[in-house]
């Protein structure tokens, strides 16, 4: 509390001063703050404590620290009868560091991920400097860092309650139990890693290293999951969807955090600027439970910074606005320029993709072992001119003036061919190609054109007669299709089949647009998003259906499949989506 | 960031009549909270001082502002009368500070009688209910109430009783890390025995006593409760201040 009337005190190396009601800012259990223009006074309520601890002595070390971002003592403060009441240091405008961990801040104020690098980078030369000194910060957590940030320049960080800091004889006294090295058994530079550590990686991701959920922890097991190594990068550990994109931070400082955090190994951090990618891509499990119980997990499965995934294939090729095919399952580059209306096959030797020109299709062959390279597509003979590729499951097929010809890829001797195996006769020209099915409009009369093992079913239809079909997607025994009726109005049909593709059950339902936002499994498993907030999961053949509300859940998912597994792309990455049990 | 248009907020049930509002969690932007809920009461006694009374919660939730926790408080205000229908009049639900539109404050009346323990009921109720959905999502939330009011309760549904089972509840399904509340007298010297009554039937952590209204004490009130927001939200964060070292650790 602010003593009444005023105080006359005298600064060491800068004269008198007298300090009003007006200038007082705050007390806390050592004294009280006041604050004059540029300078701020600390006054220890106990003097005398103040000798007993040889503070005066400490603040003359304290003030030899020169660095910018370290609000250091800068002399002792006197009473009448010069003797040390107290210290004072400048004052630093800044934002407490915890709101830059928050993105409803970042997005006010327009801080990014390229100013959480400047901004730890900052941090991270004071505590150099300060271990050059002979330093320790120790409790240098959130709320003892001040952020300096305006748009357009960097980001820069600074520590205050240096007072509190160790130096020469002067020890550890407090620290938040929050930043602690809970491991170790004194104070020391790598204890003040751990810490910088903990709230670099809040600056990045929005959350501490310790928390979200792992079963077996309460929420405020904060420090015993600390001295578990029970980190994010935990398998077991599920975080709300505020928590930012790990892949945000620089490869090496992600190697750093999650070896820290989750293994115990301590050591000095690689600097935020230093480049290069992770030893291994950590990935952010989210988990939400939904209203029947059970719990969807969000997996971020592949993002590729500065590029968006536009398509991925159920074999797991995922193609980027930069035209580049990629393996899901490892990242490596399959191909690079290819089309957009290009299709992918996985087959036992590697991958086919057509590549349709303006003058033909080609196809290319890439083996497995060319897979992450600068290239080594090999381009595969074709055995006719075809108007266009369709593509069901891991099959190609070659479309002709009248034909579907079933393709193979035939690569002995080091000449790939594609080779022409089972024929079918096709209204080509009245015929919708869509995703591992087709529709042909035969005078009026709608037929399914759906390959299977056994070859191609062309059912006849009725409930496709009359409207124009814009999308569509099939696998096993199971079509659904968006539809725009004569009215102009947007449905969505689902024809499930019976085992020899002959008969059929039908389902009639409403669709916002003409895009088809689903996706189908090989075990027969649908899921669908037509609403926000919520996915339908269910099985066509038996009519069982889930229907799972979640506020995780928006229509911004673009879902498709990829193996057995659910995936969806937002914001350009590919996340998988699933059940917990 | 919310938008708050009314796509972002939505309607919460507690059971009974009572209901409240809270910001879409899907669209908060941080990974913990501590929600803060202030139950302030409007019946025809404080009219003589209605004025001091907003200015006392705009200043309240203005000084919030200056927690560095600020970006991690959702706010809840609502007014409690009898002249409202079911006794509550929710100014805002949890809401970011950011998105707090001060002026809705400046259209509260005051008028009949004093429903204060519907008003601390629904208090906890609805920062329980809204914890519950929070760590549903994995976000770690804790809590803080505060019941303003110039007099003793006059009737309602709920019961000391049911409020004590509904704080209890509070830590003890550790939604919420923590949960303080706060019962505030203001005016109310006449009734200070029987609020320090209820404040121990109703399970209520504190009860304060604030005195009569003058513009000073009304500030120190303002001043009280955004330090207790500020430290309730900084021990959510930081697992609580930093604390002596021991001599062996």
């Amino acid at each position: 509390m602010a003593r009444r009337g005023t105080i006359n005190v005298h600064l060491e190396g800068r004269g008198a001063m007298t300090l009003r009601e007006a200038n007082y800012v705050t007390s806390g259990g050592e004294g009280s703050i006041y604050r004059t223009g540029k300078t701020i006074v600390k006054l220890y309520t106990d003097a005398d404590k103040m000798a007993r601890d040889g503070m005066p002595e400490k603040v003359k070390a304290l003030a030899s620290l020169k660095h910018a971002g370290i609000v250091a003592p800068q002399g002792l403060v006197l009473d009448d009868s010069r003797k040390p009441v107290g210290f004072y240091m400048p004052f630093v405008d800044g934002e407490p560091m915890s709101r830059v961990f928050v993105s409803d801040y970042r997005v006010r104020t327009g801080f990014a991920d390229g100013d959480a690098v400047a901004l730890t980078q900052s941090m991270y030369e004071i505590v150099e400097y300060a271990h050059s000194q002979k330093a320790v910060l120790v409790d240098a957590n959130e709320l003892n860092w001040l952020v300096g940030f305006r748009k357009g320049a960097a980001a820069t960080a600074s520590v205050i309650d240096v007072d509190s800091w160790a130096i020469g004889r002067w020890g550890a006294s407090v620290i938040m139990p929050s930043i602690r090295d809970w491991h170790a058994s004194s104070f020391d530079a790598q204890t003040d890693w751990f810490a910088w550590g903990i709230v670099a990686f809040q600056v990045f991701t929005g959350i501490h290293p310790y928390k979200g959920r792992i079963e077996g922890y309460k929420p405020a097991d904060l420090v015993q999951r600390m001295k578990d190594n029970a980190s994010v990068f935990d398998k077991r550990a599920k975080m709300p969807l505020s928590v930012r994109d790990f892949a945000c931070i620089p490869g090496p400082l992600l190697d750093w955090f999650q070896t820290t955090f989750q293994l115990g190994k301590r050591g000095t951090p690689p600097a935020p600027t230093a480049k290069g990618k992770p030893a291994k891509a950590a990935q952010i499990m989210r988990a939400v439970t939904t209203a029947t119980g059970g719990a969807l997990v969000f997996e971020k499965v592949f993002a590729r910074g500065g590029w968006h995934v536009t398509r991925v294939w159920a074999n797991g090729a995922a193609r980027l606005t930069s035209g580049e095919v990629v393996d899901l399952s490892t990242g490596g580059a399959i191909a690079h320029q290819v089309p957009a209306d290009a299709e992918v096959i996985k087959v036992p030797e590697g991958w086919v993709i057509s590549l349709p020109t303006q003058n033909e299709i080609l196809f290319a062959h890439i083996p497995f072992e060319m897979v992450g390279g600068a290239g080594g597509r090999r381009f595969a003979d074709q055995p006719v001119p075809l108007r266009r590729v369709f593509r069901a499951g891991e099959t190609l097929f070659g479309v002709t003036d009248r034909e579907l010809i079933e393709l193979e890829l035939n690569d002995v001797g080091g000449r790939p061919r594609m080779i022409m195996d089972r024929r079918w006769n096709m209204l080509v020209g009245a015929t919708t190609w869509l995703d591992d099915v087709a529709v042909t409009d035969a005078l009026g009369n709608a037929f399914v054109v759906l390959p299977h093992a056994g070859g191609i079913s062309q059912i006849r239809v009725p409930e496709l007669d009359g409207g124009t079909i814009v999308s569509g997607k099939a696998a096993g025994r199971f079509a659904a299709f968006a539809v725009i009726s004569g009215q102009g109005n947007f449905y969505r049909i689902e024809l499930t089949f019976d085992r020899t593709f002959t008969t059929y059950q039908v389902w009639t339902g409403p669709v916002d647009s003409a895009e088809l936002n689903m996706a189908i499994l090989p075990r027969g498993v649908a899921a669908t998003i037509t609403n926000d907030f919520e996915i339908t999961i269910f099985v066509p053949t038996t009519g069982v259906m889930n229907k799972v509300r979640d506020t995780g859940v928006s229509t911004a998912m673009k879902l498709a499949a990829w193996g057995e597994r659910i995936v969806y792309l937002i914001d350009g990455a590919v996340w998988q989506m699933r059940m917990a049990p | 960031m919310p938008r708050l248009d009314g796509t972002d907020i939505e309607t919460h049930n507690l059971g009974g009549n009572f209901s409240f509002t809270g910001a879409r969690i899907a669209g908060l932007g941080a990974t913990e909270y501590t929600l803060v809920d202030i139950e302030v009461d409007m019946s025809g006694s404080v009219s003589p001082f209605l004025s001091d009374l907003i200015a006392m919660i705009k200043a309240s939730v203005e000084a919030c502002r200056k927690s560095p926790r600020s970006e991690n408080l959702l706010v809840r205000v609502a007014a409690f009368s009898s002249s409202y229908p079911g006794g509550i009049n929710e100014v805002h639900g949890f809401i970011p500070l950011a998105s707090v539109d001060q002026t809705a404050y400046d259209r509260l009346s005051a008028g009949g009688g004093t429903p204060l323990f519907d008003a601390c009921y629904v208090g906890v109720g609805a920062a329980n209910a809204y914890a519950k959905m929070l760590f549903d999502q994995e976000f770690n939330a804790n809590g803080i109430s505060f019941f303003i009011t110039d007099g003793e309760d006059t009737g309602g549904a709920a019961s000391p009783a049911m409020i004590k089972a509904e704080i209890a509840r509070a830590t003890k399904e550790e939604f919420l890390e923590s949960h303080v509340s706060i019962l505030i007298g203001i005016n109310a010297a006449a009734c200070t025995a029987a609020l320090g009554r209820f404040q121990k039937e109703a399970g209520i952590t504190q009860y304060i006593d604030a005195g009569d209204v003058t513009k000073g004490k009304l500030a120190k009130l303002a001043a009280f409760v955004s330090q207790s927001v500020s430290s309730t939200s900084q021990a959510l964060g930081t697992g609580g201040p930093s604390q002596a070292i021991a001599a062996t650790i």
